[in-house]
Order: structure tokens, then sequence, then C-alpha cells
């Protein structure tokens, strides 16, 4: 990443990816597997603090992760004045995708 | 940020100049899964927003799901998800420098593809499998 960051971009690459094998696994057994569920049943889900945590978790922390990753690919492959347009679509979709689950998933706990 | 430092960067060399093995697959599957998982996390967020806020988007998005197009993407990302997380797992080993050896990141690069489809397949089946009615 070209914004003289390279190895604090490096570790949390890796600090993010190590969280997200726990969530990622426990993503695709949690809800990729309930995907039949009808909205009452997934909301019943979605309201235990466990889950409603681990969900926030699992978006946040992605979101992360993927900023740096598209942040590589920008930096690879864009090399016009483009680059720093895409880096700040990319930061902001990224911030949009953390502060949308969390806002959902606190109605969803508190709200309800 | 944009000084000419940065400007003067290379670019990377593209897809074209790779001699065809599996680890180059690999290493360029990593990358095309995480984008396809960036587009499919923007999905995610609109089931939770739908859960949150809009029953009828809800059923409207269970209904998709269900549909052959529907199919095809959650299937897209769920694959995506399991490669990306098995070779994200490559990378770390590496990251504690083993596992290098040519043969051995051979050998672990198919693992990943194989290691990839069962599990997607599980949880698909495990997913659909559940819908029933």
């Amino acid at each position: 990443m070209a914004h003289h960051k390279g190895t604090s971009s490096f570790i949390m690459q890796r600090f993010t990816a190590a969280l997200m094998i726990p969530l990622g696994l426990w993503f695709l057994i949690g809800v990729v597997s309930h995907l039949g569920a009808d909205y009452e049943a997934a909301r019943a889900w979605l309201e235990k603090p466990l889950n409603g945590v681990l969900t926030a978790l699992f978006i946040a922390i992605g979101a992360w992760h993927m900023r740096i990753g598209m942040g590589e690919i920008i930096a690879d492959y864009i090399a016009s004045g483009l680059k720093t347009v895409l880096n700040l679509v990319n930061w902001l979709v990224c911030l949009a995708l953390i502060a949308g689950a969390a806002w959902a998933v606190y109605n969803v706990s508190f709200a309800g | 940020m944009a000084d000419s430092a940065q400007t003067a960067r290379p670019l990377s060399p593209h897809l074209q100049i790779w001699r065809f093995t599996v680890t180059m697959a690999a290493s360029i599957t990593h990358r095309a899964t995480g984008a396809v998982l960036y587009g499919g996390s923007l999905l995610l967020a609109v089931w939770t927003y739908a859960l949150a806020f809009s029953p009828s988007l809800f059923s409207a998005v269970s209904g998709f799901v269900t549909s052959p197009v529907g199919f095809i993407i959650v299937a897209g990302y769920v694959w995506s998800l399991s490669f990306h997380l098995m070779n994200g797992l490559r990378h770390l080993y590496w990251d504690s420098g083993r596992g290098l050896a040519v043969p051995t990141a051979t050998k672990t690069a198919w693992a990943v593809y194989i290691g990839s489809v069962i599990l997607a397949a599980i949880i698909l089946w495990a997913g659909y499998a559940g819908m029933g009615a």
C-alpha cells in the first residue's frame, strides 16, 4: 500500500485474517446453514447476544480486512490519479459497512 | 499523499505473463475470491438491514436466494469464503517461515482447492436441505 504505512498494513492484514478464521467458520455454519429460516426464526437467532456480537464482529473485522486487501489491488493495478479517488471510495464503503451492520444488529437486539 | 514518488510506482505484472502452475492459480484465485467477498459482504449488509428494518425486503431476499440465479450467487460466495479462508491459513503458515518449498506449496494448493469445494458443498447442502417446504 502506497501510503508509507506498509508494515502496519501488513501486520493488521494478518491480525484481522487470524480473527476471521474462527469468525468465518462460525459464519458459514451459523448463518449460511440456516439460509432457509423465515423472518421470525432468523430474527430470533440474531437477537441472541452471542449471535449478534459475532455477526457484528464478522462484518466489522471483515470490513477492515477488506479495506486492506482492496487497497493492495488498487495499488497494484491503478497508476493514475484515479487511485486516490478509489482509495477514498474503498474507505467509505468499508466504514458504511461497519456502521450499517452495527446499526442493524443494535436495532434487532435492543429496539425490537 | 499524492507525491511524485507515489505516482511513479510500477504496476504489478498482469495475469497473462505467468506460466500455469497450481500455485500461481491459487494465488490469483485468492485475490479474485477476495474481490468476490468484497461484493458479497454488501449483500450480507442488505440481509442484516432487511432483518432489522423490513420483513418484506427480507422475504424478497429469501425468495431470491432460492431462485437459480440466487443459488449461483450464494454458492459463489460460500465457495469464495471457503477458499479464501483455507488459502489464508496457507498464507499464515508461510508467514511463520514454513511450507514454502515448491513441492509442499503445490500440495497445499491442491488441498485448498479440493478442501474448499468439499466445505462449500457441505455448507450449501445444510443450508438448502433445511428449506424443504
